[in-house]
């Protein structure tokens, strides 16, 4: 009979399926160690990899909750999201420029400090920032440079700017970020000009000199790490923390912060106005905020700490919060929030990727 | 010349086989990579599998999934069953337009229309999502499988004074049987394996497993969803197998 | 006669069926019409001030070459597609009905193995396969990942399945009898293929075409990972509207016009099928 096979096949299917269910779960019931009947779940909204389940699983066990870590692929798609309503989320981990966004588009809300104390770990350089000026919203969780890396096995030369960069030897060997701020921001300091303008005119500019380097590019990438080790890509764009995780495994690169100048970024964490659990929010920041959590964190993630109370530990100073007085702000620069004038910038990263 | 063709085709298909199973092949292989790289080899190690053991967020990426795709699927049958028994002309036509439409324009236009009525993007919008196109596979199924049946059967049934429920219980639903399993297993897959709508409908908590694959390839990509994948390689190949033998040698 | 439900126009599953109709397929169709009329907001999101400008804008000096383009790319690509997944998902289908004997079942069930994995991991599969230390690079050399070669692989590969099952599942009807007769009759190879095996088939051809075609047409994923980003096609141009520009009126008229071609290429395709039931195929 035809049907009982098909049935015989939908039991399979559902056992199977079950199996599975069940398994994962108590997988989960077990992570959450020694849970009682009811367990909170904090929904946290980040980048992917960014907090190390170390940590998540301290929390858990610390607070007796669950830790709901969904992903999104770039800042943009997480203020889309957000604008877009999918609220529930406890703990977002913006870029500087979206938290300005954040903040105008009344997604966030304010901070009570008084439930941080942790706060006062935070190093003075690291508050009242352009995007938040009373630190009133946000508090960072790591900070870095975007600059470029390249393989001193296959590159002989010293690289110090992009012009060194984009020449037809190095065609095809070449990864920039997919990212229209930090890409065609980098074209922008090139020419001498802001990475923030807003300016019809050095835009076009920009938008040429892209053009014309387009085809020695061999992807745009955000995550270029694998193709650097494999040899897919000699150079290529990168946050300065990535560069720190590629340099531990395998010393023949050299991250630049280029002659014209270079981005400075911190990433920050906020609550959103509709959390429904903001006292594990609130736990959430404190236990991320505190010294010895964020030396565990900084040694898996090797991203920059803006804790001051790492500075006695035996860290790279590259990592440390005080790295910062060390940077040369001449050659620096924030990305902001442009708001309205955005368009135009989607307008010619539009015609950059179409052409 | 025939001899020549007969030849060729079978080294046509080999090739085929080769250039189908080649990926998965080096899948598997590369989750036993000692290293964290995808394209160089440099040893034997089981290490991939024990960090999927401990990374949580696949794992419950996965679960996502599995859940997800199973209440797409048992909806989608619901709906699917009354979309294709409808005896109404709208009906037949319109279960092709989920199917054929372009996945990222069914995947917008449901995030445009669920924010518009204030759904909450999460689990929910996604199976919501998923049984859109789930249910107009079904119903397709359902409707080419009621012209087989023979009509004679239900109408002794009314004539013998059954209630219209009780045919549709006794009588209809159990001759569907093998066009709705056959479309739920369609479901199924589909669902589990569907990116794009999930990419623009999904929200807090509905990271499914193709979402997480696809925020890992843009950001840290390990040989972990090697080993992910060669487990669920491994499972789909015992199901089918098992589901392969079930079936009766067609004569 | 057909095993319907009761008469009864109010009946659970009647009103069932119209919810589906109504809220999971044609409402969110027609908002996104509605929404491609409206305003953006200075953040995004939607404003309802009603306006032609998202049309208007389709056709601004600046702006229509790179829709066109982008367009243009996507039916190329599409197109491709098809013709590559016929002429390899074709004598596939056809060996496996006429040619694999005992081994007909098994070879089905290979085919629907790498279907059981996941789209993404399929793509990520490639993307070492391809990569210059992958295997292609060194058997064949030239660089083959972020390239057009690599889009096109990933959409052979993703779309060869549909195709061949749509066409496998036509052959199998195909009568033994006619093609022994014209054999009989002395007909060789060719003849017999381009006046009896093709035009049997022609129903199984074109509703594979449909299922690779028209899903192809608004791909995005491939050309982002595989192809390494560096071109947009129509797929990666609405995705940008929506998640990066934030620009959801401008990115539904372009849904709308992608609706349209979608549309058109569906009518020129069941067109060719001489109002032959496609949907008893698919």
């Amino acid at each position: 009979m035809k049907l009982k096979s098909f049935v015989n096949i939908l039991i399979v299917f559902i056992v199977v399926g079950l199996w599975c269910l069940l398994k994962i779960t108590i997988y989960h019931k077990r992570a959450a160690e020694g849970a009682s009947r009811k367990v909170r779940t904090l929904y946290l909204y980040s980048l992917n990899n960014y907090f190390p389940d170390e940590i998540v699983k301290a929390f858990e066990k610390e607070n007796n909750c669950h830790v709901q870590y969904d992903t999104f692929s770039s800042n943009e798609e997480l203020l889309a999201k957000m604008q877009g309503g999918a609220s529930g989320y406890d703990v977002l981990i913006p870029s500087d420029f979206i938290v300005k966004a954040l903040i105008a588009s009344d997604l966030i809300s304010p901070l009570d400090k008084s439930l941080l104390p942790n706060a006062k770990n935070i190093a003075p350089e690291f508050l009242n920032v352009p995007y938040d000026p009373e630190s009133k919203f946000t508090v960072p969780y790591k900070w870095g440079t975007t600059g470029f890396i390249y393989n001193t096995q296959r590159i002989s030369e010293n690289l110090e700017s992009w012009n060194d960069v984009f020449k037809p030897k190095f065609a095809g060997k070449i990864s920039i970020f997919d990212d229209e701020r930090e890409a065609l921001g980098l074209h922008l300091q090139n020419l001498g000009y802001s990475a923030n303008s807003t300016d019809m005119r050095e835009l076009r500019q920009a938008q040429k000199l892209m053009m014309e380097r387009k085809p020695m590019i061999r992807v745009f990438s955000t995550d270029p790490r694998q193709l650097l080790l494999t040899n897919d890509v000699w150079i290529s764009q990168l946050f300065s923390g990535d560069a720190m995780q590629i340099n531990r495994e395998n010393k023949n690169f050299k991250y630049v912060i280029p002659k014209e100048g270079g981005i400075f970024w911190i990433d920050a964490m906020a609550i959103p106005k509709d959390a429904k659990n903001k006292d594990l929010s609130y736990a959430f920041i404190n236990f991320i905020l505190r010294p010895e959590i964020e030396l565990i964190n900084v040694r898996t993630l090797f991203y920059s700490s803006p804790n001051k109370g790492l500075e006695s530990s035996d860290l790279n100073p590259f990592l440390k919060a005080s790295f910062i007085k060390k940077l040369d702000f001449k050659h620096l620069e924030f990305i902001k929030d442009i708001g309205i004038d955005g368009q135009k910038w989607d307008l010619i990263w539009t015609e950059i990727k179409s052409q | 010349m025939t001899r020549f063709i007969n030849y060729s085709s079978y080294v046509f298909v080999f090739f085929l086989y080769v250039f189908l199973f080649a990926p998965i092949v080096v899948l598997v292989m590369f989750s036993f990579n000692n290293a964290s790289s995808l394209a160089v080899w440099s040893g034997f190690s089981t290490r991939w599998y024990h960090e999927l053991t401990n990374d949580i967020s696949i794992l419950e990426a996965l679960t996502n999934s599995i859940e997800i795709a199973f209440s797409a699927t048992i909806l989608s049958a619901a709906l699917g069953l009354c979309v294709g028994l409808s005896p109404k002309h709208v009906f037949k036509k319109l279960p092709l337009l989920p199917i054929v439409l372009p996945d990222i324009v069914q995947g917008l236009s449901l995030l445009c229309f669920f924010i518009w009525l204030s759904v909450p993007l999460g689990k929910i919008s996604v199976i919501l999502a998923h049984a859109s196109f789930g249910s107009a596979y079904v119903a397709t199924l359902v409707r080419s499988r009621v012209k087989v049946i023979d009509p004679n059967l239900k109408e002794a049934a009314s004539d013998l004074g059954a209630k219209p429920w009780a045919i549709f219980f006794k009588i209809t639903l159990p001759q569907l049987m093998p066009a709705v399993i056959s479309g739920m297993l369609i479901v199924f897959t589909m669902s589990f394996d569907d990116f794009s709508v999930a990419f623009f409908t999904a929200g807090i908590g509905a990271g499914t497993l193709p979402l997480k694959i696809y925020s890992m390839l843009k950001f840290g990509v390990t040989p972990v969803v090697n080993a992910l994948s060669s487990l669920i390689v491994m499972t789909s190949v015992i199901l089918m197998t098992l589901a392969f033998f079930n079936r009766p040698a067609k004569t | 006669m057909l095993p319907t439900f009761s008469k009864n126009k109010t009946s659970l599953p009647t009103l069932m069926a119209w919810f589906w109709a109504l809220s999971l397929v044609l409402a969110p169709m027609a908002y996104i019409i509605i929404i491609s009329f409206m305003t953006r907001g200075p953040y995004g999101g939607v404003v309802m001030t009603p306006t032609l400008s998202n049309y208007t804008k389709l056709f601004d000096q600046g702006l229509t070459p790179l829709i066109a383009w982008a367009f243009l790319r996507s039916v190329l690509m599409a197109a491709a597609t098809t013709v590559l997944c016929l002429l390899c998902g074709f004598p596939l289908a056809l060996f496996l009905v006429f040619k694999s004997g005992k081994y007909r079942n098994l070879l089905f069930f290979l085919l629907v193995i790498p279907f059981w994995t996941q789209f993404l991991i399929r793509v990520y599969a490639w993307m070492s396969l391809l990569s210059d230390n992958g295997i292609f690079t060194q058997v064949f050399g030239t660089t083959w990942l972020f390239t057009y070669k690599a889009i096109f692989i990933g959409m052979l590969y993703n779309y060869l399945p549909y195709m061949t099952m749509s066409l496998y599942v036509n052959i199998e009807k195909l009568d033994v009898m006619l093609l022994d007769a014209a054999a009989d009759l002395g007909a060789s190879q060719f003849v017999k293929f381009v006046k009896i095996v093709l035009p049997l088939t022609m129903p199984g051809i074109l509703a594979g075409s449909i299922m690779v075609f028209i899903p192809a047409l608004g791909e995005f994923v491939i050309p982002d990972v595989l192809g390494g980003g560096k071109k947009f096609f129509i797929g990666n141009l609405l995705a940008q509207q929506f998640l990066t520009a934030r620009n959801w009126p401008f990115g539904a008229a372009l849904s709308v016009v992608l609706i349209i071609v979608v549309g058109l290429s569906f009518y020129l395709l069941s067109r060719l099928g001489k109002g032959r039931e496609l949907e008893e195929l698919i």
